[in-house]
């Protein structure tokens, strides 16, 4: 460490900056606000500025073969920064990576990435960390059975306080190595007891005992598991009425992120089980399956707390969106998050624009679509030039990621996108997959791109009122034009001049 | 009802109870001492920062109370501020500090974020050196430390 804390002490006076500085939780609120990377260059400016971001600096390693040899011959990294870790299995763990397990006190999220057969590095490594451990994730090749893998796990002293666990096994086609029975299951449940986030990944999940809630009312309330808020099964290999008496086990769960091949309900979920549920993930992986998801809509049209739903993959014919978009509205359901990643025809597009107008996403903070602008299109009011997008005012994310030429974009969508993103406010994430061929989309937002750049800091009665939305991410498409002829450059620097507070700009 | 308050500086504000109810120090000293005329000191403020403080929780008298969100990203944005709030920012350094202090003193939630919003703004995308000259700061560190921050930022960037 540099400094002391002595040298804050001293150095704080009657100026209100250094005040402010020496009060942790006042800083810590501005930090908030701030990118890490802006964080860390803070720290830059002087000692009291080093002190006052230390605690909110964060350092995410990941160690290959390569950045492992770099560890060895570079004693002087900043291990008591590190709060994440990635780490590569070999054979043993090597001396520079237990020399810096041991270091890094900060510690709260581990990856083992390559588990294959040794097991005794998982041992070993979880031997090393240090007891704050909060996160832990293990992708394993498939070689050792996952039971194996979970018995080193809770043989720890990590699994008592571990509160996000995430097991993936890798295909090979090896049943031992993917299968996970109930008792094993149970275990993982009982005995941790800070669990609050479960991930599975290619797991195997048997002998899912059926529900004892019609037989012994009292008998299923102590086999249920109240700390599990979040349940990720990812090509989990589980019949879908295990799935649903496994969610039966969860009455507090918050948050589900299913990934199926094809059904991802086959029974109508009971309204008790979903009662705590906010934010539904669901994705269908065979983008062919023409299996009807009719236990799907039943299922979510029984979310009352639904707040952010995202589907991909899925086959949703678009009548069926609009009935569960009016059935969440008669629930006084409000979303605050909607994606949807579906093939939409134009028919169906149509589809999506109904849902939008409906209640239930009179709230919508991010809207994630295949569509592009011409979905922007049909709101577009032109007597009074407003848009009838019931959301204009709470949306902060607004992604459009159809990736098509400017050319196939419906006359005029691209000006009553401009108009329209005017018309936000608080838009502070923006995905265009548009192949654009300049800004002028972008025209009236942010600061006039032909104003000199300011050679010196603003003063700080300076006002940004005007150049709302003010974008934090921006992605767009770039057409080929733009790129053989050289003026990415430009075309980046005018962005970066127009929205001020910009912290991530990716071209497609 | 009004309720009487009084400044580091000794001047006195009448304010609506309800303007002075937005900060939860004040409401919680109404609400144990009961109504009074007696005037409330406030001794961490003074007048000219209290009068601010007095016209941002009057312009937000009918603002329901913030309940913070569990659920909601912990990194909060930059686009959260009102255009009014903007504008009541308007002010020097030190009084934007100031502000915050006052804030933070009376426990006025919705008054904190806004300065807080304002002061990262401020800092956005802005050179350490940048950031010197906008808050007028000499940088103490020697180049070997300067170089050993670098070093250590270095292994977070290129990760």
């Amino acid at each position: 460490m540099l400094f002391s804390f002595e040298d804050m002490e001293t150095s704080s006076n009657s100026n209100p900056l250094r005040r402010v500085l020496a009060i942790a939780e006042l800083w810590g609120n501005i930090m908030l606000y701030l990118h890490p990377r802006q964080i860390r260059r803070l720290r830059l400016v002087c000692k009291s500025f080093y002190m006052a971001c230390l605690s909110h600096v964060h350092i995410s390693l990941s160690l290959s073969t390569h950045t492992l040899s770099k560890l060895e011959s570079d004693q002087q990294i900043p291990a008591e920064l590190v709060t994440i870790l990635r780490v590569e299995v070999s054979d043993h763990v090597p001396a520079a990576l237990e020399n810096l397990l041991t270091r890094c006190s900060r510690l709260s999220s581990l990856h083992i990435d390559g588990l294959g057969l040794d097991i005794s590095f998982l041992e070993e490594a979880l031997r090393l960390v240090p007891g704050r451990l909060r996160r832990l994730t293990i992708h394993s090749e498939g070689f050792v059975a996952l039971e194996d893998i979970i018995g080193v796990f809770l043989s720890s002293s990590s699994a008592s306080h571990i509160q996000a666990l995430n097991l993936d096994v890798a295909a090979t086609g090896l049943d031992e190595s993917h299968s996970l029975c109930w008792p094993r299951f149970r275990s993982i449940l009982s005995q941790c007891s800070s669990l609050s986030s479960l991930s599975l990944g290619s797991v195997k999940i048997t002998d899912i005992p059926e529900s004892l809630e019609e037989i012994d009312f009292l008998h299923s309330k102590t086999t249920a598991f109240p700390h599990i808020t979040t349940l990720a099964l990812r090509q989990c290999d589980i019949t879908g009425p295990a799935r649903i008496r496994l969610l039966s086990m969860f009455p507090n769960l918050q948050s589900l992120d299913l990934i199926c091949q094809d059904t991802l309900f086959e029974l109508a979920n009971n309204e008790q089980h979903t009662a705590e549920l906010q934010n539904v993930k669901v994705s269908c992986t065979n983008v062919r399956s023409q299996v009807d998801q009719a236990g799907l809509y039943r299922f979510l049209s029984h979310v009352p707390n639904l707040r952010a739903l995202e589907i991909s993959g899925v086959g949703v014919r678009g009548q069926d969106l609009i009935q569960m978009a009016e059935e969440w509205t008669r629930l006084q359901v409000r979303l605050k998050f909607l994606k949807i990643d579906i093939s939409l025809r134009k028919s169906t597009e149509g589809c999506l624009e109904q849902v939008l107008r409906q209640g239930c996403c009179s709230q919508l903070q991010v809207l994630d679509t295949c569509c592009g602008p011409d979905l922007i299109l049909r709101f577009w009011n032109p007597r009074t030039l407003r848009s009838e997008l019931p959301f204009l005012n709470t949306l902060q994310g607004l992604h459009l990621r159809k990736e098509q030429a400017t050319e196939d974009v419906a006359e005029g969508a691209l000006d009553v996108l401009n108009s329209t993103l005017r018309q936000m406010p608080r838009l502070v994430d923006l995905t265009i997959g548009t192949k654009l061929s300049d800004v002028a989309v972008f025209h009236g937002l942010g600061r006039d791109a032909a104003a000199p750049p300011a050679s010196v800091a603003p003063p700080i009665g300076v006002t940004w009122a005007h150049e709302r939305p003010f974008l934090q991410t921006l992605t767009m498409g770039c057409s080929h034009g733009l790129i053989s002829n050289g003026l990415v450059g430009g075309l980046s620097r005018q962005v970066a001049w127009r929205f001020r507070f910009l912290e991530e700009f990716r071209l497609t | 009802m009004p309720v009487v308050l009084t400044s580091s500086d000794s001047e006195t504000f009448t304010v609506d109870k309800e303007v002075a109810e937005r900060s939860i120090l004040i409401k919680n000293m109404i609400e144990d001492v009961g109504e009074s005329d007696s005037p409330i000191p406030l001794p961490n403020v003074s007048s000219a920062v209290l009068k601010k403080v007095i016209e941002f929780c009057d312009h937000h008298r009918n603002d329901p109370i913030q309940v913070q969100d569990e659920t909601d990203d912990p990194r909060k944005r930059s686009n959260d501020i009102e255009e009014w709030d903007m504008k009541f920012m308007q002010v020097d350094q030190e009084m934007l500090f100031e502000i915050i202090l006052a804030a933070n003193y009376l426990d006025i939630k919705t008054l904190l974020d806004v300065g807080c919003t304002t002061v990262a703004n401020l800092i956005k995308g802005k050179t350490p050196e940048e950031i010197r000259k906008l808050f007028n700061i000499v940088n103490d560190f020697t180049p070997e430390e300067e170089a050993q921050i670098k070093k250590e930022n270095e292994w977070a960037e290129d990760r």
